[in-house]
């Protein structure tokens, strides 16, 4: 099968100033990385006569330094899944997520640039990057960085201009001396397949227990990935308990807005928000040194 | 254009059209192991390895592969003797239609290459991307985890 009709030309950027160059000189011009999404459904009804691979433009590494993780945007999943600077960060959310992730064939391809780029809802990636506070860092006429909640206009979305590219995801490392628990979830047909409902959330405590700080993060259930901020704030100065954390979820029906498709209907994935969120808060909570 | 590629390792340089996928190519060169199943992505049938790392090769545009190193089904086996893995796979019954065993085998051989210890978990995560509607999958992950305990005999 020939993946594209109308594609005349692939080009190889040397980096990323170069590739938004074609993408601003050549016509029916799209950025491509690892190609799972753009040749699977991405190009759906759009006339392509470019592509431009960004996969040799010096985007693939993830390092540390004092303040940070820098995530170049070609690292792949597989990069991601077995990098050891995330073994022991952040409890493992982001090996863990890379982990479920469909197959190993995808996740050699796939890079986070290109999840995050695709907007698609079902993102394994993205509710970890926001329980992160992570930073997309975008080059095009000028670089710019979004935190990444925010970053999401709706279904396929983002504050992106077509010319503009997704270079660098930017995680800050939390402060030393302070408490804070992670945990992700995915829910599934099966483990690897594409998300019903996944979700990420980080919870930061004091001495005494007392929540200081809160991202509670949702896929699956709305246009985008989203954050869940009335339960957050629900949970800031409480000692957490069962209780507080079903009372906190109770109303996440306000939030999101969930949609029937071959996988499960709405009514379905409005249930399950509810369980995974309170999930997400108790093992984060714990995580972080909370008892409950 | 002309694409240059070592597949294995034989070099070789095939005439392509720029909209041409992994599998396109290598089924129009005679490399028919290469099953054309779903072709999104989903099932692993065509599944291939390039520079070690196994991909779907449907959805995997073929001008990726420039000065790449690849390695097919055809590729397993040495001066005409099956692979150990290859022998597993028949002895165990972990082959019935076959439509799935070159992408299984390919999965598997690229953990091995990289993973001669696997524990059971990493074979079952090895083969979760090759869908089989015959055997189901204990018979192959069987023969994938007595293949490595055989390896690590003969060496
Ligand atoms: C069978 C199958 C199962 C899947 N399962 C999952 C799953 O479980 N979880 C999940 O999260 N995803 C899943 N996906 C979706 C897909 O694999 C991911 O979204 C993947 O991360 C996309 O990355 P890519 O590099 O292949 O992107 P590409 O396909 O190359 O690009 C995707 C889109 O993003 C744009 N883009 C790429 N890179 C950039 C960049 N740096 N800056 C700006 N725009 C960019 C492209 O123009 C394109 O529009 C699945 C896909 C398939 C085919
Ligand atoms: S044919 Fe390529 S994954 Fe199914
Ligand atoms: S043996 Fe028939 S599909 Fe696997």
């Amino acid at each position: 099968m020939q993946y594209i009709r109308d594609l005349k030309k692939y080009y190889w950027p040397k980096g990323p100033q170069d590739a938004v160059r074609l993408l601003m000189q050549e016509p029916l011009a799209e950025i491509i990385a690892g190609g799972t999404e753009l040749l699977v459904s991405g190009l759906k009804g759009r006339e392509v006569n470019n592509l431009v691979d960004i996969t040799r433009a010096g985007l693939s590494y993830v390092k540390k330094d004092k303040k940070y993780i820098k995530i170049g945007a070609t690292t792949t999943i597989s990069e991601l899944q077995n990098a050891p600077l995330f073994k022991d960060f952040a409890c493992s959310i982001l090996s863990k997520a890379a982990g479920k992730f469909v197959s190993v064939q995808i996740r050699n391809a796939a890079t986070i640039g290109g999840n995050l780029g695709a907007a698609m809802p079902s993102s394994d990636i993205a509710p970890v990057l926001m329980a992160l506070d992570a930073k997309i860092h975008v080059c095009g006429k000028e670089n710019k960085e979004f935190p990444i909640n925010g970053f999401y206009i709706s279904k396929r979305k983002t504050v992106m201009a077509p010319y503009e590219i997704i270079t660098e995801i930017e995680i800050p490392l939390p402060a030393e001396n302070v408490k804070t628990g992670y945990a992700f979830e995915k829910i599934g047909r099966t483990e690897m397949d594409i998300a019903i409902v996944n979700g990420a959330a980080s919870i930061t405590i004091d001495a005494s227990g007392e929540v200081k700080n809160a991202r509670l993060s949702l896929g699956s259930v709305a246009q985008n990935t989203i954050r869940c901020l009335e339960i957050e704030n629900n949970l800031l100065g409480k000692k957490l308990t069962k209780e507080i954390i079903a009372a906190s979820c109770e109303n996440i029906a306000k939030s999101i807005d969930p949609k029937t498709d071959v996988r499960a209907s709405a009514k379905y994935r409005g249930t399950v928000a509810r369980v995974i969120a309170a999930r997400l808060i108790e093992e984060a909570y714990i995580k972080a040194g909370g008892k409950i | 254009m002309k694409l240059n590629l070592k597949i294995n390792s034989e070099n070789k340089v095939f005439d392509i059209d720029v909209r041409d996928t992994l599998m396109d190519v290598l089924r129009a060169n005679g490399y028919k192991s290469v099953k054309h199943g779903c072709e999104t992505g989903e099932c692993g049938a065509c599944t291939v390895i390039v520079n070690g790392l196994t991909v779907n090769s449907c959805i995997y545009p073929a001008v990726k592969c420039e000065d790449a190193e690849l390695i097919t089904c055809e590729g397993l086996e040495k001066d005409g003797k099956l692979s150990i893995l290859q022998e597993k796979f028949i002895e165990m019954g972990a082959i019935q239609c076959g439509y799935c065993t070159p992408g299984m085998l390919l999965s598997a051989h690229a953990l091995l290459m990289k993973n001669p210890n696997p524990k059971l978990e990493d074979v079952k995560d090895a083969l979760s991307g090759n869908f089989c509607r015959c055997t189901g999958y204990k018979k192959p992950v069987d023969a994938v985890m007595a293949a490595a305990k055989e390896m690590k005999g003969a060496k």
